[in-house]
């Protein structure tokens, strides 16, 4: 059903090898984190990349915001081959355009700059609005679109809970306008009634803005909410992929059972967190 | 839950930062006190010298030796000059020396230990050298550079920032590593943002606290090593006082004029004694895990 429409990004065969040296230079092991790994985006969908840790989500969604490159394979992002791209077209042409929220909404901020200041920033960097003003006019209506009060903007990140942390680094996110959101744990760290209201922003933020996300996560209970497409990784492989309704209904294989079936367990660290 | 009641919290603003500077400075009674301390050996040295018009160089065989007296609060030295006015010179010439070196050293250390951080291959040589420099003791490399440039007041200053620029630079290095491991310079990056908005814009506010505790200590140093220098006749020349050159001239009459030995001696091991104090406090104001 989606074969017919075009992809906004498509990622072509990726492999990523880390290298890893032991104390003398020669003996060097390599490490395949990512294997060969295929998928597309497309516009107003969200594609949940699943697997347990170590599995290579991370790096292939790293790969994908150009923050690391491929050992082999191709990314492209309409029709526009970036593999390769040097820094400076990078920043010219995707950078903007693809932008990604981590797990941990506390590390992600600086902790000397206030909420605006780093909302502001990420505006100056992609030299979007006319002046200061303009963009501080952009910040403070984003930073209401998420949820948050315009009054909070003076403040600091220690200031805030995990869960409207999440808020600000998603209003910086998308402040300039990207086209891909890559989540890569983005909820993991909330507790669960967060958890659920950050998906909902998420949610209404993708038909709002025409979003693509990247839904990055080891935590399968979520997915059926949020995803339209599932991709399985296992060791770096993609073992599986499909719909929602495939994957959850008929896993094909056992490891993607045994993913499913530690779903309703609760996980009592983030029930400590909660309250 | 968490989230309402941050909510509920009053208006904040720039205000809260500063304010909540100024409380730990308030628990931090170290900070306060090391700081009106310093300020008020600074202004002694620089002040009453100045004011009293006195006369630090000219010698007076009539008032060799002379013990402490109204007249001359800590005595004289074997060449008749009054020994409080030479510590207050010397005062002076230890701190100038001291906040000098601190401020140079502290500079380009800073910036050698930020780009060094950024840049790994860069990084890995200029830790090398600075390796290589500290394999060295402060003093000889001191003495050298001395020997080579001439005895000078600025010679001294020049020597003693070279000698250090690798104590703040590897302490810039570390708190910049461990910041670029942070998720914010990695969004940063992923904004498209360049080396300096991510080094200077974001990094240095993150780095400074420890830079200014290490460039604290770095001044307590050097105005030691200065005296080390001056004790052995390498440092500041005479006949301008310091502290170094005052202990050297009493060594011979250690028993016979004790003034000479203590004074000098009291002045420098309170002065180190009060920055390193500064230095401890600013350490527990700018360190986070003695914060909420
Ligand atoms: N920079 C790196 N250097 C070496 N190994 C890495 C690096 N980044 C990731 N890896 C390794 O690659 C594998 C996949 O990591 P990652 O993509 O973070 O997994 P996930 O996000 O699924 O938990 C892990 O075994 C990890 O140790
Ligand atoms: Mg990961």
């Amino acid at each position: 059903m989606i074969g017919q429409r075009k992809a906004i990004l498509q990622v072509n065969s990726i492999t990523k090898d880390f290298v890893r040296r032991g104390f003398t230079s020669r003996a060097q092991t390599v490490m395949r984190a990512v294997n060969n790994v295929s998928l597309q985006l497309f516009a107003n969908q969200t594609y949940a990349l699943v697997g347990e840790s170590g599995s290579g989500k991370s790096t292939t969604g790293r790969i994908i915001c150009a923050l690391e490159r491929p050992t082999s394979g191709t990314v492209v992002f309409n029709d526009e081959n970036y593999t390769d791209f040097s820094d400076h077209l990078l920043r010219q042409k995707i950078r903007g355009n693809i932008q990604m929220v981590l797990q941990d909404p506390f590390s992600s901020l600086n902790p000397r700059k206030t909420i605006e200041h780093a909302v502001l920033e990420a505006l100056e960097i992609q030299k979007i609005g006319k002046n200061h003003s303009e963009r501080l006019d952009a910040v403070v209506d984003m930073i209401e679109r998420v949820g948050l009060s315009s009054g909070m903007i003076n403040r600091y990140p220690h200031q805030f809970s995990g869960g409207q942390l999440q808020r600000v680094n998603i209003a910086r996110a998308l402040v300039v306008r990207p086209k891909i959101l890559i989540l890569d744990e983005s909820v993991s760290a909330l507790d669960v009634s967060v958890q659920a209201q950050v998906l909902n922003l998420l949610q209404d933020l993708k038909q709002e803005f025409s979003l693509s996300y990247l839904f990055i996560t080891h935590d399968l209970s979520v997915v059926r909410f949020i995803a339209d497409r599932v991709g399985v990784l296992r060791k770096g492989e993609l073992v599986e992929e499909g719909t929602v309704d495939e994957i959850f209904d008929h896993p094909q294989t056992d490891y993607t059972q045994n993913l499913l079936s530690s779903i309703p367990i609760p996980n009592p660290e983030h029930r400590q967190l909660a309250f | 839950m968490a989230e309402v009641n941050v909510v509920a919290n009053a208006t904040p603003s720039k205000f809260s930062k500063l304010s909540s500077k100024w409380s730990v400075l308030r628990t931090s009674p170290s900070t306060l006190i090391g700081g009106v301390l310093l300020l008020v050996i600074a202004l002694a040295c620089i002040l009453i010298p100045w004011l009293g018009h006195m006369d630090g160089t000219t010698t007076n065989t009539a008032n060799m030796l002379l013990a402490p007296s109204a007249r001359h609060p800590m005595g004289t030295d074997n060449v008749g000059r009054d020994t409080f006015t030479r510590v207050l010179l010397g005062g002076k010439a230890s701190l100038t020396v001291g906040i000098s070196a601190a401020a140079i050293a502290g500079i380009i250390g800073f910036i050698v230990g930020l780009y060094s951080a950024y840049y790994s291959k860069l990084g890995y040589l200029l830790m090398r050298v600075c390796d290589g420099l500290m394999a060295f003791p402060a003093i000889l490399f001191a003495i050298v550079f001395i020997g080579a440039f001439g005895q000078s007041m600025r010679s001294v200053i020049l020597s003693l920032s070279i000698v250090f620029i690798p104590m703040v630079a590897r302490i810039v290095r570390s708190a910049t590593l461990s910041n670029m491991n942070e998720n914010y310079v990695q969004v940063l990056t992923n904004l498209g943002a360049g080396s300096f908005r991510i080094l200077w814009r974001n990094i240095a506010l993150n780095v400074i606290g420890a830079w200014i505790v290490e460039v604290t200590f770095v001044c307590a140093d050097a105005i030691l090593v200065e005296a080390a220098m001056s004790f052995i006749g390498a440092g500041i020349p005479q006949p301008q006082a310091s502290w170094g050159n005052m202990l050297y001239d009493s060594r011979t009459y250690i028993y016979s004029a004790w003034w000479m030995t203590v004074f000098p001696g009291l002045a420098l091991a309170f002065t180190v004694f009060v920055i390193n104090m500064l230095g401890d406090g600013l350490r527990e104001v700018f360190d986070p895990k003695s914060r909420r």
